[in-house]
């Protein structure tokens, strides 16, 4: 950027010194430049009448809270029933049909499983996968903590269950990603998938679409796989201190030092730590360094 | 601070309202649409009000509205064609000068219409959002440095299309 671009740029955002002001009129004219500022000023984006919006959205909220009140009415049924049953069936479910195995992603690289079905999972760091077995055949469901990248090629029911979710897929590649603080992400590749959470939320995948728990369903960009799979995560509105737990799963690190909880909006590769930092560094208003099996994070001045 | 309160959060939907819905506009949205979008959006913020600090909210209502307008183009399957409307406020102008401002107003749209996607939404927050870089930056969780360069593209722009002249 020269010189000229540099000031032309402060002047938009209002940042120029008197000295700066006199070298820019070198270049363009002042009276012009104020022109456009006033009238640039002079026109606008409509938007709504904003006491009306308010209206429609406390409506909503207010919808809102009297289904849950009328749902709290007979809470008691709620779980009472259920209760009972599952009392009844809970020592049976457990013996029969729960996991019977389970595969721990112990290393910093993403594990190939292979299923008895021919489903391929990708089994990312510190990330662990369980199933029944002997059962699989006839009910294919596994339970997740962490995250996995899934090729389900043979049609049918196949769910994956994880501390806060149920996904049920038909023959298709998709990735669940359960991050620690109940933020859930799930992108269907090919196929269809759908998605319950514990919180009562449910969405219906088609190919290329993801559901991120904070935020709802939007678009994959650019992807046909998970770019954990190639190296490096995308994170969307994630707070800093879930992403650092997130990379200690991909490097024998430890992030120490001032943990915020601002949210980081971007893509870290998971093979090149001193990458990591830079972007950090960039992008965040914190500083980081590596020591030996550590990264420090400290404010930066 | 929580904006989990119904008085809390409803004074952070009138200061933030105008700023989201404008932010859909400028990617092309119809002032209806934009409207529903962004009850959509800020009802999802109240949904998660227990995870999003007051000065996170605007951030994720950009967030949460580009999402959804990339959901409901690929709804339609339609790609968002982008088409600027400004408006000319009427406070106390003359005849003459609403004349000059209308052709000023149709130029200037044709030259925003015709900026890449990155340029075209920090030069609308920047100028009808009267953000400056770094608020613009927070909101859309990129660094300053990436916003000035956006910036400057759109301001190059600008000078390439005659709408700011060089000397």
């Amino acid at each position: 950027m020269s010189a000229v671009d540099e000031l032309l740029l402060k002047w938009a955002n209002g940042d120029l010194t008197s000295s700066e002001k006199e070298e820019l009129s070198q270049h363009y004219s002042m009276a012009d430049l104020d022109s456009f500022i006033v009238d640039t000023g002079k026109l606008q984006i409509e938007t709504s009448n904003v006491k009306t919006e308010w209206a429609k959205l406390a409506h909503q909220i207010q919808e809102g809270k009297l289904k849950r009140n009328s749902r709290n009415k007979y809470k008691f049924l709620t779980w009472l029933i259920p209760l009972v049953i599952l009392i009844a069936v809970g020592v049976w479910y457990v013996i029969s049909l729960g996991p019977d195995k389970k595969i721990e992603n112990k290393t910093y690289e993403p594990m190939l499983i292979a299923m008895e079905d021919n489903t391929e999972i990708m089994l990312s760091p510190g990330s662990s996968l369980s199933y029944n077995k002997s059962k699989f055949a006839n009910n294919r469901k596994v339970w997740l903590e962490g995250r996995a990248y899934f090729d389900v090629r043979v049609k049918g029911e196949f769910s994956v269950v994880t501390e806060n979710s149920i996904t049920y897929v038909l023959g298709t590649t998709f990735d669940i990603w359960e991050l620690a603080d109940d933020n859930l992400v799930v992108q269907c590749f090919t196929g269809k998938v759908n998605v319950s959470t514990s919180k009562g939320m449910e969405a219906t995948l088609i190919a290329g679409q993801k559901y991120t728990q904070s935020i709802g369903i939007g678009d994959i960009v650019n992807q046909n796989k998970p770019k954990w799979l190639s190296n490096s995560i995308i994170f969307e509105v994630v707070p800093l201190s879930i992403v650092y737990k997130d990379l200690e799963r991909y490097y024998p690190i430890k992030f120490v030092g001032e943990i915020s909880n601002l949210n980081f909006n971007g893509e870290l590769p998971t093979d090149n730590l001193q990458k990591v930092t830079e972007i950090l560094n960039a992008v965040t208003s914190d500083t980081y360094k590596i020591e030996n099996d550590t990264v420090v994070v400290s404010k930066s001045e | 601070m929580s904006i989990c309160k119904e008085d809390i959060f409803k004074k952070l939907f009138e200061r933030c309202l105008p700023n989201v819905q404008r932010f859909i506009r400028s990617k092309g949205l119809g002032i209806e649409a934009s409207a529903d979008m962004a009850q959509d959006a800020f009802l999802r913020l109240w949904n998660n009000c227990k995870k999003v600090t007051e000065d996170k909210a605007l951030s994720f209502l950009f967030t949460v509205s580009n999402n959804l307008i990339i959901d409901s183009a690929r709804r339609t399957k339609t790609k968002q064609k982008y088409l600027t409307e400004l408006v000319v406020s009427h406070e106390n102008i003359d005849p003459e000068y609403q004349l000059q401002m209308t052709d000023f107003k149709s130029k200037l749209e044709a030259t925003i219409d015709s900026m890449s996607k990155g340029s075209r939404e920090v030069f609308m927050m920047s100028r009808f959002n009267d953000m400056t870089y770094k608020e613009i930056a927070e909101a859309l969780s990129l660094s300053v440095k990436a916003v000035e360069k956006r910036m400057s593209l759109a301001l190059k722009h600008l000078v390439d299309n005659e709408i700011i002249k060089r000397k």
